[in-house]
């Protein structure tokens, strides 16, 4: 990441930081289409309990998807008041931001356990493979971002993210709403899937 | 120093975020209601129709809110071509191996 | 202990010397050396394993080695040559020579470019630090399931090698971004994409490759550590599970990897033939196209490699008919070469010996490829010496012989010297010849029903005198590259100054001082075709203006990306030891990781804090 003195200069107009995000993003697509290419082939085949029906509790899941769902419209908020250079306003979105994270991930735990106490390890049988896996790397990305948004929340506190430095909460925001786009996919193949059946 | 470049876009207003937000939380809510044990039965009974595609629904919906959130929130309607580029070839390509590999494990096919 | 950023004034100081300014570099030229000389020891670290295994087949029933030592030196010689000498050569080309053929100055993200080296770095030594433990990988290159799984293998020795390959995919991953932004975003104004060179384009098409394909193996490799650490099911059939899946997620990453191999030495023939034949590349855009449609392709075969796995007529079909089709934009490479050199002026300089043996054996290694792609034909060539004559004839007369042309074309333009044309010639024909005698006789070996991977076999079987003839021919490409390193290294201090432009070349590397200067151009010389050397040597067009531009910003040294390679490698390779020991190696990792990490965003000079100016 060279210093600029002046704008770099870029042959498609576009920052080298953006670019070279989304081009991680798709290798994430890739990592994550392993992972859920993975559950969905292996889906059914589990040949011991405890099985999704046994486990799954609708109201666990909609409380953690509507607290990730809503804090990628507080990440879309945090970004634009950062560019407006309010720096209390900025902060209090990251903050909430960060909180919706924390709220999510605190909701995967307590579902990982409820799930344990009910037998499901990683090693009980293919489902509590598939599933820890799939959900667990799911949620150390949104662990990895919640670092990354307290990070950022400091710097604001700091008066580090005027509003030319904006597209390194932009970066950040990419990176929180891939991580809730690919929630919008697991929610679906791994838990409406198995309640609609 | 960040770098618009040539685009020079000015950013959408914050009612336009409001109005996506607020779409996909009705429609989470949907999906969520439709898969409720209750209301589950009443359209099995009642809507046979519906319950012959509520996996195909459930799984429109959710590319729907996928792609929502990647074009409005991620920006993706602003940032024309190359962004749009290195990450819509890998998540077709993502796409297809997961197509592929339910294939090849019998999903899919009657046996 | 990093010096603050600075804007050149105009008597510039020379690049600092000593160990710690190697370690803490971030100028694009110095981690291509890293690179090149560390995959080129690896690379013969990789070719004295083979030769023992040469020494054990030489004749039957061989007592050189024990059959465990023997699995450990085909696993290790196949991930060795793969990962750490010719994906590192590759790389050391992108890191030297892709800024200079777009006339950028450094990569888009310098010291994230460092961080790839020093991953790579600690990767190699930790997956060759089994040795010192005892227990190097020895369930195969691929090392596949259930072997490689818990029951299969008890020992660390596979551990090692799932670790190994994910620091090194890592280091892979993050210089794809890296190459990625730099060749679309920093080309001189100018240099349109069609009118890149043909070697950027390819480097352009791989990285693409590494970006999407390594995530597969990164999730398939967890997969079997998971396995392995934590008694999770994912190749366990007992609950459900396939062992295939390991290999279809292993080939998914698998094939295109061997393109990833490949088409690195495509490019570069296809900037030396031109050179030497004086005749413009013939079909250059079919070139690039062909590059693009093998890429896109080569995600469609991977299960030719699994075509006596019992995958069925349909699955056996579908990949038959996807491996057949990818050998047409190959051969579309293969005949645009030839037609290049037709008719040209040829110079059969080193680097064009190289590039043709490249075009001959690169042929062959097709052609036995696409045998193996007929299902029916391939199960009997299967796990045969068949197939390690193909893959031998593709990566070591192809890939090889392809960056060897690399190395002799651009000597001249990183150390400003020209290696000696007779050595480089003799060092060619015994490498040519050694490599036939090696690796043809595979092809009869294999044909008359020689397994892979067997540590020995009884004189009845008949196959003595061709491993006989291919061990000597083995000894001879050895000591062909105790030629190549004399050269390489008396060149350095008695050869030929070479100046800036010893080959009369086209594009924009030759364009600058040999070595470069470390901001490589004075001036970035204006581009308006593909080849703007020679507009600007025949054909008028303009160069640029005698000076040196204002104001040309070097990004300073950083210490950060080597403390931040170690905490990866830390995270890492203390998984080994979490069921004995407990997490406290990658947790340490991790930390280390974070210090290196906020140390890197906040290091000065480099955007958080405010420059200094001059």
């Amino acid at each position: 990441m060279s210093a600029d003195a002046h704008a770099e200069y870029t042959a498609l107009g576009i920052p080298h930081r953006k670019l070279g995000f989304w081009t991680f993003l798709g290798s994430e697509c890739m990592f994550f289409g392993t992972l859920i290419g993975t559950y969905l082939s292996y889906r059914g085949k589990s040949l011991t309990g405890p099985y999704p029906h046994d486990t799954f509790s609708i109201q666990v899941t909609t409380i953690s998807t509507f607290t990730l769902l809503a804090s990628s419209f507080f990440m879309v908020m945090a970004l634009h008041y950062v560019r407006e250079g309010k720096r209390f306003a900025a902060g209090a979105w990251l903050l909430a931001t960060a909180g919706g994270g924390l709220i999510f991930v605190g909701f995967q735990a307590f579902e990982f356990t409820e799930f344990y106490h009910k037998g499901l390890s990683l090693s009980q049988n293919l489902y509590g493979t598939t599933f820890f896996v799939l959900t667990g790397f799911h949620g150390a990305h949104v662990s990895g971002g919640i670092l990354w948004l307290l990070s950022l929340f400091v710097m604001n506190a700091q008066g580090k993210l005027p509003k030319e430095k904006e597209m390194d909460v932009e970066i950040a925001g990419l990176y929180w709403h891939f991580v809730d786009i690919v929630w919008i996919i697991i929610f679906s193949c791994v838990y409406l899937l198995e309640f609609a059946q | 120093m960040s770098d618009h470049g040539s685009q020079s876009h000015a950013h959408p207003p914050v009612s336009l975020y409001v109005k996506v937000i607020s779409t996909l939380t009705v429609i989470t809510a949907f999906e969520i209601l439709i898969v409720v044990p209750g209301v589950k039965t009443w359209y099995h009974e009642n809507l046979p129709a519906f319950a012959a595609i509520v996996v195909p629904v459930i799984l429109i919906l959710s590319a729907v809110k996928f792609w929502a959130v990647v074009y409005f929130f991620m920006h993706l309607r602003q940032d024309h071509g190359t962004p749009r580029m290195v990450f819509g070839f890998p998540l077709g390509l993502a796409a297809l191996m997961i197509l592929v590999l339910m294939l090849l494990n019998g999903h899919f096919v009657s046996h | 202990m990093a010096t603050a950023t600075h804007t050149l004034p105009h008597a510039h100081a020379a690049e600092q010397t000593g160990v710690w300014s190697w370690i803490t570099t971030v100028d694009h030229k110095r981690i291509g050396i890293l690179y090149g000389v560390s995959a080129f020891i690896l690379f013969m670290v990789g070719g004295i394993e083979a030769l023992i295994m040469r020494m054990q087949l030489m004749g039957p029933n061989g007592t050189v080695v024990s059959a465990q030592v023997f699995n450990a030196l085909f696993t290790m010689h196949g991930t060795t040559m793969i990962f750490m000498a010719i994906m590192p050569l590759g790389a050391a080309f992108f890191n030297y020579m892709i800024p200079l053929m777009i006339g950028a100055r450094d990569v888009a993200f310098p010291r994230l470019n460092a961080l790839s080296y020093w991953v790579f770095f600690f990767g190699a030594l930790f997956i060759n630090s089994s040795f010192l433990f005892g227990t190097p990988p020895d369930a195969g290159w691929f090392a596949y399931a259930p072997l490689s799984n818990r029951t299969g293998t008890a020992t660390h020795s596979v551990d090692f090698w799932i670790l190994g390959l994910q620091i090194l995919g890592v280091a892979s991953m993050m210089a794809g971004v890296n190459f990625i932004v730099t060749i679309l975003n920093m080309r001189a104004p100018g240099m349109t994409l069609m009118r890149m060179p043909v070697f950027v384009w390819m480097t352009l098409v791989v990285q693409f490759l590494v970006v999407l394909a390594f995530p597969i193996i990164t999730v398939g490799l967890v997969f079997l550590m998971f396995d392995r650490l934590f008694g999770t099911n994912f190749y366990i059939p007992e609950a459900g599970g396939d062992p295939l899946l390991y290999q279809h997620l292993f080939w998914l990453f698998g094939h295109p990897e061997v393109y990833i191999l490949i088409l690195p030495a495509m490019g570069i023939v296809s900037e030396v033939l031109p050179t030497f034949s004086h005749k413009p590349l013939f079909g250059a855009e079919f070139v690039i196209f062909s590059g693009i449609a093998i890429g896109f392709l080569g995600f469609g075969v991977w299960s030719h490699h699994m075509f006596t796995t019992g995958l069925g007529p349909v699955a056996d079909i579908s990949f038959s008919f996807t491996t057949m089709m990818i050998a047409v934009p190959t051969a579309v490479k293969i005949f645009n070469w030839i037609a290049t050199i037709w008719g040209g002026q040829l110079r059969f300089a080193t680097p064009m010996l190289f590039a043709l043996g490249f075009v001959f054996m690169f042929t062959i290694g097709g052609l036995s490829g696409f045998m193996h792609a007929v299902p029916a034909i391939d199960l009997q060539q299967q796990d045969t010496y068949f197939i390690v004559a193909h893959f031998h004839y593709v990566l070591f007369g192809g890939s090889i012989l392809g960056l060897f042309a690399g190395i002799y074309y651009w000597y001249p333009k990183f150390t400003g010297r020209l290696m000696d044309e007779r050595l480089g010639a003799l060092h060619f024909w015994c490498t040519l010849i050694g490599f036939n005698l090696t690796f043809f006789p595979m092809h009869f070996l294999g044909a008359d029903g020689m397994p892979r991977r067997i540590y020995t076999y009884a004189a009845w079987e008949g196959w003595s005198f061709w491993n006989h003839v291919a061990t000597i021919g083995a000894f001879v490409i050895a000591v062909s590259q105790l030629i190549f390193l004399y050269n390489y290294m008396t060149s350095r201090v008695r050869g030929k100054i070479a100046g800036s432009d010893p080959w009369d070349g086209a594009t924009l590397e030759w364009a600058t001082s040999s070595p470069p200067p470390e901001w490589d151009f004075d001036r970035v010389p204006p581009v308006s075709s593909s080849r703007p050397l020679f507009d600007q040597k025949y054909h008028g067009a303009p160069k640029a203006p005698p000076g040196r531009d204002d104001g040309i910003h070097i990004p300073p040294p950083s210490h950060w990306p080597i403390i931040v390679g170690l905490g990866i490698t830390m995270i890492f390779g203390g998984a080994m030891t979490i069921p004995a020991h407990g997490p406290w190696i990658s947790l340490a990792g991790f930390f280390i990781f974070l210090a290196g990490t906020f140390g890197w965003v906040f290091q000065p000079g480099y955007g958080y804090a405010p420059e200094e100016h001059h």
